[in-house]
């Protein structure tokens, strides 16, 4: 991740340099002092004092060596006058709160669907928070595959409670979502993703910026879901070289029953 | 542990994602008389015949059913809501590990997307690229997406009145994996239309 920014904006001569060598930052430092003329550094007693006992391989160097070499100098030396900001990525939590059960008519199914509402926070480390509401499908929690074709059935689609490390990417389906570990539960494709109304999932978690208490985000619902899904697809990946990727190390997302 | 990231970084991806495909060449939708989001699994069954309900090998991740022709071609077919046809699948391969072998001969084509194609005559076909997906893990899928709305038709605005819209959020995604000449092997299209 670090290295993909970094080549955009910088000569790759200095950085495999301070990879060859990583104990030499001061001369890291001279060489770009002597290729781009400005002088650098200024971050690296700082952070070497917290975490000086990291393995040499430990990616915390290459973000090191970015920092000393971007550190209050990046506006004025990146190619195209683009400025970073420097964030801690390491963790992103996701927090789904299930909140209450119901039923509601579906217009496409023309039969009561069962659902649960819920309220979403996702929280990183770099002072990201973003809040909405969910939807899933009606209880119990259910470990067993789903079908699209049981859509418009109330057989137990929705995930089991609990805490599962996901990431952001693309499947066959939708593009940029998170995508939820589930080899605990033994199910495949759970994603985070945007639909109308509880209807719209076999099992993923649908997120939207409007109460869902009546089985549907209330207003526009589709709008209010897919504002949602591209507010955590914004906070939570980065483009580089025409592709999203994860902005953090890792994420978690805990799905808790607090139904009333 | 700390990182870097340009302040600009995400806003073409989400500008990618939101915006609503205004394409001139409409994305394959049928298949020998099938067609997605409107052909139930009757007529599915009257069109070829009944068959088993079986795991699709592809990343589909769903059940549906196989079906293998006199000229070699495997098609695939998966339902969603109200049984009604939501993907349709065409390869040279296998889609599933139990056919039913049809005294037919299928189309190798999607419209005007077709198997044996290169990557290029199929994107120049779509007027799109296919990009890559992350999962599952490894996967030669290759997709493109497009998202757009449509005027509801006339049952879905009586079935949909509590709602409100007069539209109809189209998520209408094209599969293919490509051999090592850069030529489909397998074709797929899925079509969703996201109504409550």
């Amino acid at each position: 991740m670090v290295y993909d920014d970094f080549y955009q904006h910088f000569n790759s001569d200095a950085l495999a340099f301070g990879k060859e060598q990583q104990d030499s930052l001061e001369d890291l430092i001279d060489i770009i002092f002597g290729k781009i003329e400005i002088e650098i550094g200024g971050a690296e007693i700082v952070i070497v004092g917290q975490d000086d006992n990291l393995d040499e391989d430990d990616p915390f160097w290459d973000d090191l060596l970015m920092r000393i070499v971007l550190r209050d100098n990046f506006c004025a030396i990146s190619r195209d006058g683009a400025c970073v900001t420097v964030e801690d990525v390491t963790r992103v939590d996701m927090l789904v709160d299930r909140q209450l059960e119901g039923s509601y008519l579906s217009g496409t199914c023309q039969t009561d669907i069962n659902f649960t509402s819920g309220e979403y926070e996702v929280s990183g480390s770099n002072g990201l928070s973003l809040t909405g509401y969910t939807l899933e499908r009606g209880g119990p929690d259910s470990s067993i595959r789903a079908h699209n074709s049981d859509k418009c059935t109330n057989i137990p689609k929705r995930i089991p409670a609990g805490s599962y490390g996901f990431t952001m990417g693309s499947t066959n389906s939708y593009p940029n979502v998170p995508i939820v570990d589930s080899s605990s539960f033994s199910r495949t494709g759970i994603l985070v993703h945007n639909s109308a109304g509880a209807m719209g999932t076999r099992g993923c978690i649908l997120v939207g910026k409007t109460p869902s208490s009546s089985g549907t985000f209330s207003g526009d619902a589709r709008a209010s879901s897919r504002q949602a899904l591209n507010e955590i697809r914004q906070a939570l990946t980065y483009q580089t070289n025409g592709a999203n990727k994860f902005l953090f190390q890792y994420g978690v997302l805990t799905v808790e029953n607090d139904i009333n | 542990m700390t990182s870097i990231r340009a302040s600009s970084c995400c806003f073409a991806s989400i500008i990618s994602v939101l915006s609503c495909v205004a394409h001139s060449q409409t994305p394959p939708s049928g298949y020998m008389g099938i067609e997605l989001t409107k052909s139930t699994e009757a007529q599915l069954f009257s069109t070829f015949l009944p068959a088993d309900k079986t795991d699709i090998r592809s990343e589909v991740d769903d059940a549906g059913y196989c079906y293998h022709s006199n000229n070699g071609i495997y098609s695939a077919f998966t339902l969603g809501p109200g049984k009604r046809v939501r993907t349709i699948e065409i390869s040279n391969r296998p889609l599933a590990a139990s056919c039913k072998q049809i005294d037919a001969e299928f189309s190798t084509c999607l419209k005007n997307i077709c198997l044996g194609q290169t990557r290029s005559k199929v994107e120049n076909s779509t007027g799109k690229a296919f990009t890559s997906i992350d999962y599952p893990p490894n996967s030669d899928l290759e997709v493109i997406y497009y998202d757009y709305f449509l005027p509801l038709d006339g049952s879905e605005a009586t079935k949909s009145q509590q709602d409100e819209v007069a539209t109809v959020s189209i998520r209408h995604n094209i599969w293919s994996k490509f051999d090592d000449n850069n030529t489909a092997y397998y074709l797929g299209v899925l079509k969703e239309k996201d109504l409550p």
